[in-house]
């Protein structure tokens, strides 16, 4: 019982210490956090899809190929922020 | 959220090339007059919200002639298939007068915002995501990001350069302009990883500041450092608006091309905390510190064409409005 408390204590010590941690900036990590910062290809997925950026042009688009619209409209552009 | 839970799912995604794909800003749309919004509204007062919702934002699926094939506004990527192929199918059945645009048919907006985009000037991408708590950029973590644009005007752009290229040599230091540091700060360093947030007033970052320090100067390129402080405070609750705030460091470079007189690179990330919520982005059960972080780089010439989502607030005269 006691092996199993100071291993659950152990883990518990660096969770409270590292969110205690402030963030520096720095020459040494700027790429790393550049790095961490920016969308990975998982997070540009939707992207596969080629989106026109306007109503009116898949509209006029759509009639031209003779397709259907799929329309995705959010409060702030979708492609941009939303 | 949508572009994870749906727009990322390989059968949507496969699906999707028997449609033409479109996104747009709903707001405009929603509430315009002119022969796009009105062509929009034609559809969307049939959709999932009709004219009971204060929004119209979703998914929808239609004819170019502008009749409703199917709508709604989900994460569930099952409904979403669901609602393409059962709309395809019903394309399928009728007539091309039926489901095309009339000949005389007019869906022209009278203005876009993106009609101001400065191509003369600068045009940058900034991507926001919360960041692990730890602090550490080794740990993983599949955190919410965002992303929007800022934009320049050429003599704006200019303004992140010393004021006389000729006296300039490596070492010169100096800040950057209120106005510009005012519009980064105001518009684009904020809490919008997890959703729309609003801009800050321009008494609410008055704290901050960015400075550069040229590297290098010749005749073919200046380089110059940035680094900075930025802190903006809303500290009282004003309508639906809860007390919020965010404050980072930072730190980036910028070489400039004297003969194109363009940018060739400019980035800089931002770090630090933020605090408290807006209306709607995403962190009513996150009201205490935590930490965020942003990248600010050029935006690549063949990417889609998007206003910045606050250029109706610059204060510029070179913007377009309605």
């Amino acid at each position: 019982m006691l092996i199993r408390l100071t291993f659950f204590l152990l883990l518990l010590v660096p969770a409270v210490s590292s969110a205690q941690t402030t963030i520096k900036l720095d020459d040494r990590n700027l790429q790393q956090w550049r790095d961490h910062i920016l969308p990975a290809a998982d997070d540009l997925t939707w992207q596969k899809i080629p989106w026109l950026t306007t109503f009116a042009d898949g509209i006029l688009s759509a009639d031209q190929l003779d397709k259907p619209l799929l329309l995705w409209v959010m409060n702030g552009h979708p492609l941009g922020c939303t | 959220m949508g572009r994870r839970s749906i727009w990322s799912q390989d059968a949507i995604i496969e699906l999707s090339q028997q449609f033409v794909a479109a996104t747009d800003e709903v707001w405009r749309l929603q509430n315009g007059t002119d022969p796009e919004c009105k062509h929009f509204q034609k559809i969307a007062d049939v959709g999932h919200y009709r004219a009971h919702e204060s929004t119209r934002q979703g998914i929808y699926i239609c004819t170019p002639s502008g009749i409703l094939l199917g709508s709604m506004n989900t994460h569930n990527a099952n409904a979403v298939r669901n609602m393409m192929s059962e709309a395809l199918r019903k394309y399928a059945v009728m007539d091309q007068d039926e489901r095309r645009l009339p000949k005389d048919a007019d869906i022209k907006p009278d203005h876009r915002w993106e009609e101001s985009y400065p191509a003369d000037g600068l045009d940058l991408t900034m991507i926001a995501r919360d960041l692990p708590e730890s602090c550490n950029p080794d740990d993983e973590c599949q955190s919410a990001w965002n992303k929007d644009r800022i934009w320049f005007s050429k003599s704006e752009m200019q303004q992140f350069l010393p004021e006389d290229l000729s006296q300039v040599e490596a070492g010169t230091r100096y800040d950057l302009p209120e106005g510009i540091v005012n519009r980064i700060v105001r518009f684009s360093v904020i809490d919008t990883a997890k959703g729309q947030t609003s801009y800050y007033a321009r008494k609410e970052v008055a704290e901050s500041r960015i400075s550069a320090t040229v590297e290098s100067v010749d005749a073919v390129q200046v380089r110059i450092r940035l680094d900075g402080k930025t802190r903006a405070t809303s500290p009282t609750s004003r309508g639906r608006e809860f007390p919020h705030g965010i404050e980072t460091e930072l730190l980036g470079h910028a070489v400039f091309d004297r003969k194109q007189q363009q940018f060739s690179e400019l980035e800089f990330v931002a770090l630090g905390k933020r605090w408290g919520r807006t209306v709607f982005n995403g962190r009513h059960r996150q009201l205490e510190e935590s930490p965020i972080g942003f990248v600010f780089r050029l935006t690549p010439k063949d990417a889609p064409l998007i206003a910045p989502s606050f250029l109706f607030a610059y204060r510029a005269n070179w913007i377009k409005r309605p």
